[in-house]
């Protein structure tokens, strides 16, 4: 359990820029994950605070005790690797036990944290397997044991999920959760799976080309996402053009879209007149009395909902309507705009 | 599907006739070596051991085949150590000097031996190890090193980085990971290096016809004197001994590790 915090991180290979200033206080047993496309520097950053690569400036300092002069061993992070990196030579109770082993603890009380740590993950029947004998699941399961065993200041995920198939990886999530809540333990995740990332952390940090674009809850950076990138990367999004007609509070404006005038949240203090990005997620909007006149342009069936497209103006935005309903393509709808889910974004194209 | 067939069988065929152009001569040697007759001759006339008997009887055949032994088992143990710390260290090192420290490593294997070996007598002479045991014993640490090598770095190319990575995170120093994680992993590699480097210098002519001690003859020295004067069985009888200690090595590492996993 421990405090980490990042400060001006950078690392370029060969010139092509990795990371470009990351910026991150992570609080002590907080889950905190990195998300972003490929390339944005997310595995980089999690290498770095590992150990396993120098960056070229910055400083990393857990407990306020800095730790750039360390080696990997000497770092005391429990990683959790994408392909689970277990030694396939060592069955699962050696392969647990190694890192026990090279602090020298003791035989017998090796043997008592590992089938403590096993049960947990619920392996204890599988401890004298090889890793090859156990099935995509469990290996990351021995892995998670292998990390958390050693009782390290932090955990550190590299998509440890990508490799499972999708029912798995929600399982997992629960169970990562779980065992990172109980053992009360710092957690820096990386992924690009934003539902992983919302699901699982305390703080969100959205990073774009080596940098972090966002740090926040998950219900911040999907509700009140500072760019169009974040939005876009935090979920399904369409966006209206609009301009403010004036501000009804704090924080609360009165716009006109293309589709007639509607009341949305936004950063506090934006002038009247000025154009903005309407970010409105599809759960946002419903056929309603008063809102936005649509006109529905397509539709496909999936199951618990039906994703419409619809037509505003020269404009296409996209929202879920409940299976049974019934509209056909061209019909004239009213849509109200649940007020609290849209959002005012800097139109990055306008002036 | 019938081109198919008929590639398959013309396949079959051609790898046919290379295996046959490949062991009848060892059929042929073994075949001899049990000939009751008193020339070297195929087909054998009459069965007989005595051809055996003589070989061991002989001296400088048993001193022959003892140094043969003893070289060949120093090499193996030198070569395994040397070029698994090579392999290592050559991992360590950045792309643009692993290239090169590779080139060097396998210069021997890509220059004629004898070229090698002559080099190698001027330098030992220099160095006052002209014709000694020592000598003979760098000449053939020196030719089979790069068998070795290359079946040490292949096996450790297969070993995943993160696997270090692992180790190191779980507080394991760089002697501890080697010792735990690397060595175990290419241990097929290094058995299947010692194994090739066991053959060859069992087998070696050039290197050691030149840094070859004074009357310190190896077995395939011991049998090119011997064919120079004499013509009889005892010559495949020598032979057939060399091929039985390769097979011995090659049943040996089947045994220890299973062939299908030293390759």
């Amino acid at each position: 359990m421990a405090q980490i915090e990042i400060a001006g991180l950078r690392k370029a290979y060969n010139g092509a820029v990795a990371i470009d200033g990351v910026d991150l206080n992570v609080a002590s047993g907080s889950f905190v994950t990195l998300l972003g496309p490929s390339g944005c520097g997310k595995t980089t950053t999690l290498r770095c605070l590992a150990g396993f690569i120098t960056p070229d400036a910055g400083a990393i300092r857990v407990e306020g005790r800095d730790i750039m002069g360390l080696g990997p061993e000497g770092r005391d992070f429990g990683v959790v690797f994408q392909n689970y990196a277990l030694f396939p030579h060592l069955s699962v109770f050696d392969n647990v036990a190694y890192g026990l082993q090279a602090r020298r603890v003791p035989k017998a009380e090796i043997a008592a944290r590992v089938a403590e740590v096993l049960g947990l993950v619920q392996l204890g029947h599988l401890k004298d397997r090889l890793p090859r004998a156990l099935s995509g699941g469990q290996q990351q399961r021995v892995a998670l044991a292998r990390a958390l065993v050693i009782r390290p200041q932090a955990l550190l995920l590299d998509e440890p999920l990508a490799n499972l198939d999708a029912k798995l990886r929600f399982e997992m999530r629960w169970l990562i959760r779980e065992l990172q809540r109980k053992a009360g333990i710092t957690a820096l995740y990386v992924t690009h799976d934003q539902a992983e990332a919302m699901a699982l952390s305390d703080q969100v940090a959205v990073m774009k080309q080596g940098r972090i674009a966002q740090l926040g809850s998950p219900r911040d950076i999907y509700q009140r996402p500072r760019e169009r990138y974040v939005a876009e990367f935090t979920g399904e999004a369409s966006y209206l053009k609009a301009r403010i007609a004036e501000a009804v509070g704090n924080g609360r404006y009165r716009v006109a879209t293309a589709g007639g005038e509607v009341i949305a949240n936004g950063p506090a203090g934006l002038a009247a007149g000025s154009r903005h990005l309407l970010l409105l997620r599809p759960e946002a909007l419903q056929p309603g009395a008063a809102g936005l006149r649509a006109t529905l342009q397509g539709r496909f069936f999936v199951g618990s909902a039906q994703h419409c497209e619809m037509r505003i103006g020269d404009e296409v935005i996209k929202l879920y309507l409940p299976p049974q309903a019934e509209l056909g393509e061209g019909a004239a709808v009213t849509l109200a705009v649940d007020q609290d889910a849209a959002w005012l974004l800097p139109d990055e194209a306008a002036p | 599907m019938k081109a198919r067939l008929i590639l398959g069988l013309a396949a079959g065929a051609g790898l046919g006739i290379l295996y046959a152009f490949l062991l009848a001569p060892l059929v042929v040697v073994v075949l001899a070596s049990l000939s009751g007759g008193e020339v070297l001759a195929f087909p054998p006339t009459g069965f007989s051991l005595k051809w055996f008997a003589k070989f061991f009887g002989h001296e400088s055949f048993r001193n022959a085949l003892w140094l043969s032994l003893q070289v060949a088992v120093t090499s193996t143990v030198v070569v395994a150590v040397v070029a698994t710390m090579a392999a290592l260290f050559q991992r360590g090192l950045s792309r643009n000097l692993a290239g090169p420290f590779r080139t060097l490593l396998l210069m021997p294997l890509l220059m004629p031996e004898i070229l090698t070996a002559i080099g190698l007598l001027f330098f030992l002479y220099q160095i006052g190890l002209g014709n000694t045991y020592l000598g003979l014993q760098i000449g053939h640490v020196v030719i089979t090193l790069p068998f070795a090598f290359l079946s040490i770095t292949s096996a450790l190319d297969q070993v995943d980085p993160a696997l270090e990575e692992a180790s190191a995170s779980l507080g394991a120093g760089y002697g501890r990971t080697t010792l735990k994680v690397m060595l175990p992993l290419i241990k097929p590699g290094i058995i299947t290096g010692g194994l090739f480097t066991f053959i060859v210098s069992f087998d070696m002519f050039a290197m050691s016809f030149l840094l070859k001690t004074v009357g310190g003859n190896t077995l395939p020295l011991a049998l090119f004197d011997y064919l120079k004067y004499d013509f009889d069985p005892t010559a495949a009888a020598a032979a057939t001994v060399s091929i039985l200690f390769a097979l011995a090595v090659v049943a040996l590492v089947e045994k220890l590790v299973g062939l299908r996993r030293a390759f």
